[in-house]
């Protein structure tokens, strides 16, 4: 657990008439990575043996079902009423739906069946889908011609206003409407007709002119500014045609929600069904393109693959049994340059605390995988700073029970949370915090006695952290000290392993040297020793890096104190939390609405206490790992182990 | 009759409320901009906008809550005005200069929140690491908040009983006040980091962790402050009780000592810039994070040197015991 899995890479030949079978068995095997060799057979050291491999030959139409089934399913949710989800449900993403189970040989009936399936279906939904569209169509023309309508402000009968055998109606609105007249006046030589009406905050204009003057009168709107409107093709005058419009609307939208209430009733009987093909079908997607990454000859397949070294048995025995014994299985080595991919390896408990390590990076194969050592000092670390019992016992709680609800990273996260809140119990209690002073209190009231704090004591000081600061300060830096200390010495034995003495000397032993060659200064007579070990430090850095080597005195200080943190965030709990209770208090003999306010404020302020510290706890615990304890050892960089495996929302696999 | 002590302990309570709203309404101002340009191209990214414009207002509501403490521990609001003695008064503008201007790492959530609204509404996948990064500058408003707390509770404003510390106790608060609250606008170097990080990482979401490594590297400076500050409230008395014998020359001791701490802290706005530079060069090359790191320190080194000044000031007046 304290490394990567051990990987072992694959090659394996197989007759070609198993490929079917060899595809599907590892993919609910789940436990090995395919390796993409279509780059290596088409320039590279295969391309004299194999050909790529292609897709399935039921492959296209797979993959057409399974766009026709989503296309189904895309109509049944647009039918369903919205609900949109807040950003945290989002953030969780909770699941909501039960699995099904299906095996293997109902997998194969149901893709075999896919095509009549939806055909049954597509018959009743497509003629609704047409319907709802041009339902749509018709309402979207006819909220367009509304808007039109409802912007004339003349109330005659749309005949009138078309083009007659001699003259032009112009509709619009103008910015000038005097210039308008005094334009016309002066370039229309015929006979015309201006009517303005003022409407809202503009003049509405109607203009008749003879057709002759269409080229003069162009000038004139653009004089005067008039935009013209194009006359709707409707008869009747426009109030009434609003009227006759909105109603038809109305009629629509009725004839839509009938529409949509029998795409929902066919949505009733056929979603869960379709729900699971759709699962069903991408499988046999991917188990069709994955043979793209595959070669071939005449009459064998080639596939190269990685493999846990645990699960190389389990492997072996699998293609054996899907191909009755017809295949060769050889262990091979890495190409040049090729990475292994990364599995981390750690028991059951710890598991959940890979999602950590992996935020920040994956360890590089063969390096080490901090976890192990993460999980306790994180939780460590989260407990001192979060220190209180009543906030740990909630946090527990909430992380309990999403730990029960949910699946996958959240529920990793709710595992961590859960330990996170069982470690600020324990805190909690041993410096006397709960609910900051409230426990206190209700100890003294309880009791009658008068104690002022219910922390523990330790070697006759109180762990009170508001009472002894400098207690927890200390604590805080020793404890930063051998983090760092463990961190440098992993630093250095990983080098020593791989023969390089001389780094761990100038890169590792030298920090150790400054670290405790200050300790014992300070704190033993020794002191000669302790200078002498600084000095030692001191001219290894320089040694290194030259004078940028001095930046380590001071960057080594910076890293010790930067746990002093620790300190400043459990005060930073208890500060707070004394605040809101004192200030709840305060407000609580308030006449009248004392007691009212005073619950608010308390929740409120405790509610908020809760959070911010919570989450600063966490971000800060992380931080601590993520730079001051990484940098003294962690090779990061490789990449995850990718399984070809099954991975579906409503379908379980037998 | 309100004695001229009160008037003075309020100054405290303007201090706290004033600069600290100040530096919420900048940095509110500055992620709710994001936040209208993100609801502009798309309205239903509404809660987006609110919740990351929300990050960085928890300072005023800081400043808010140390000024109604002090007024209500003068007695100006909800009770009789008390008996306050000089020394109370300027730990109170102490209190207020420590959570006031430690507020100002508002402008730096603001920085960061803004671009961690953009990075959400593009892609909510975003939203936790986004949170992460705008949550990181909140630090230093948590370490003045506490300085602040401290203060008003060990020096009688709160809890009631009035210390019988000197002058020099007051004095030693707002030198504590000033390292907290000076070097608390590291977080401005913080928040232009952590925006920068939010920016890379909504690329690539594998330089999650090196890119919060490069943005917590302007924290240094606040930390340097808070030990200060609370190496000043410990060894004046204020915290243990048992007040030293030195003469007010220990007051103005902390005083400097706070004032070359706070103001060396500045230097992480350098550093925040360096960062900045940082991660957009492993967002680039990821070979360049270790010389990217070393860039990145070195602003730090002004701060250790004034830590060393403000340490040796306060070995010198023989304040560290």
């Amino acid at each position: 657990m304290f490394r990567p899995a051990a990987m072992q890479k694959v090659g394996v030949i197989i007759s070609s008439d198993h490929c079917d079978r060899v595809v599907d068995r590892l993919h609910t095997f789940s436990n090995c990575e395919i390796v993409d060799i279509s780059d290596k057979i088409k320039s590279g050291p295969l391309k004299a043996l194999l050909v790529k491999n292609e897709l399935k030959e039921e492959g296209p139409e797979i993959s057409r079902n399974l766009l026709r089934a989503r296309r189904i399913l895309d109509l049944f949710n647009s039918a369903k009423p919205k609900k949109e989800k807040s950003i945290i449900a989002q953030f969780i993403g909770v699941e909501d739906k039960k699995r099904v189970v299906v095996t293997e040989k109902e997998l194969k009936e149901k893709v075999k069946n896919a095509t009549r399936l939806l055909d049954a279906i597509e018959e009743k939904t497509k003629p609704l889908e047409a319907q709802m569209e041009e339902i749509d169509d018709r309402i979207n023309d006819l909220r367009s011609n509304l808007e039109l309508l409802e912007t004339l402000a003349l109330d005659i009968d749309l005949e009138f206003l078309r083009e007659g055998k001699y003259t032009k109606t112009f509709i619009g609105f103008v910015e000038k409407p005097s210039l308008l007249r005094e334009e016309m006046h002066k370039h229309i030589k015929h006979g015309y007709f201006v009517h303005t009406t003022a409407k809202e905050e503009r003049t509405f204009a109607v203009v008749v002119i003879l057709k002759e003057d269409i080229r003069e009168f162009e000038k004139v709107m653009r004089i005067a500014r008039f935009s013209h409107i194009d006359i709707p093709d409707m008869k009747g005058k426009p109030s009434h045609l609003i009227e006759h419009i909105k109603k038809e609307i109305k009629q629509l939208e009725e004839k839509r929600k009938e529409v949509i209430g029998k795409i929902l009733r066919i949505a009733k009987r056929y979603e869960q069904e379709l729900d699971v093909l759709y699962d069903v079908l991408e499988l046999e997607v991917e188990r069709s393109e994955i043979r793209t990454w595959f070669g071939r000859t005449h009459y064998t397949t080639y596939i190269e693959a990685w493999v846990p070294s645990k699960k190389y048995k389990a492997f072996e025995h699998l293609i054996m049994k899907e191909t009755d014994g017809q295949a060769v299985i050889r262990k091979l080595k890495p190409d040049e340059g090729e990475e292994p991919p990364v599995l981390l390896d750690n028991p059951k408990p710890l598991k959940p605390f890979e999602m950590l390590t992996n935020m920040y990076a994956p360890p590089k194969y063969g390096e080490i995988d901090p976890t192990p050592m993460l999980a306790p000092m994180f939780l460590i670390y989260f407990g001192l700073m979060l220190t209180d019992t009543v906030y740990g016992i909630i946090l527990s709680a909430l992380g309990l029970l999403l730990y029960l609800k949910t699946k996958g990273t959240i529920r990793d996260l709710a595992y961590i949370l859960t330990w996170a809140g069982l470690f600020t119990i324990i805190f909690g209690v041993l410096t006397g915090g709960y609910l900051g002073t409230v426990g206190v209190m209700a100890y003294n009231a309880l009791t009658g006695s008068n104690v002022d704090t219910l922390a523990f004591n330790l070697f006759g000081q109180t762990l009170d952290p508001i009472k002894n600061p400098i207690l927890i300060l200390e604590a805080a830096l020793v404890v930063g000290a051998l983090h760092l200390t463990v961190g440098l010495m992993i630093g250095a034995f990983e080098l020593i392993r791989k023969g390089n003495l001389k780094q761990a000397l100038l890169d590792k032993f030298s920090f150790l040297f400054l670290m405790y060659g200050a300790v014992v200064y300070a704190m033993t007579p020794f002191q000669n020793l302790g200078m002498l070990m600084m000095l030692l430090a001191l001219a290894l850095f320089i040694y290194n890096e030259k004078a940028l080597g001095m930046m380590n005195v001071t960057g080594m200080l910076g890293d010790v104190l930067s746990y002093s943190r620790l300190l400043a965030l459990a005060l930073a709990t208890g500060g707070i939390a004394l605040t809101v209770n004192i200030l709840t208090q305060i407000v609580w003999d308030l006449p009248y609405i004392g007691i009212l306010i005073g619950i608010i404020v308390f929740i409120a302020g405790h509610t908020f206490n809760f959070v911010m510290n919570a989450l600063g706890s966490f971000i800060h615990s992380l931080r601590l790992h993520y730079v001051e304890f990484f940098s003294k050892f962690y090779e990061s960089g490789g990449e995850l182990f990718s399984p070809f495996s099954i991975k579906t929302k409503h379908v379980v696999i037998k | 009759m309100i004695g001229v002590e009160v008037a003075i302990a309020l100054i405290g309570a303007a201090l706290a409320v004033g600069i600290a709203g100040l530096s919420a309404g900048i940095g509110a101002g500055i992620a709710g901009a994001a936040g209208a340009g993100i609801v502009a191209e798309n309205p239903k990214k509404f809660s987006t906008a609110i919740i990351f414009q929300a990050i960085p207002q928890t300072q005023g509501f800081y400043g808010f809550l140390i000024a109604v403490l002090i007024m209500m521990g003068v007695g100006i609001l909800g009770g009789a005005p008390r008996e306050i003695t000089l020394p109370m008064a300027l730990a109170a503008i102490g209190a207020g200069i420590a959570v006031g201007v430690a507020g100002l790492s508002a402008i730096g959530q603001g920085i960061a929140s803004a671009a961690g609204a953009g990075a959400t509404a593009r892609d909510s996948k975003m939203f936790g690491k986004s949170m992460v990064f705008s949550v990181l500058p909140e630090t230093q408003a948590i370490y003045g908040l506490l300085i602040a707390i401290l203060i008003l509770f060990f020096m009688g404003i709160i809890s009631g009983e009035p210390t019988n510390l000197g002058d020099v106790a007051g004095l030693a608060a707002i030198g504590a006040g000033i390292a907290v609250g000076v070097a608390g606008l590291s977080a401005i170097g913080q928040g232009i980091a952590a925006a920068s990080g939010v920016g890379a990482v909504s690329e690539k979401s594998e330089l999650f962790g090196k890119a919060m490594a490069f943005s917590v590297l302007p924290e240094t400076q606040a930390i340097y402050g808070l030990l200060i500050a609370i190496l000043i409230l410990f060894f004046i008395g204020i915290i243990s009780g048992k007040p030293t014998n030195l003469g007010e020359v220990a007051g103005f001791a902390a005083i400097a000592a706070g004032v070359s701490i706070g103001f060396a802290g500045l230097s992480a706005i350098g550093q925040g810039i360096v960062a900045s530079g940082g991660i957009m060069g492993i967002a680039k090359n990821p070979t360049s994070l270790g010389k990217g790191l070393v860039l990145a320190v070195i602003p730090e080194t002004f701060a250790i040197l004034g830590l060393l000044v403000a340490i040796l000031i306060m070995l010198g007046v023989g304040l560290l015991g």
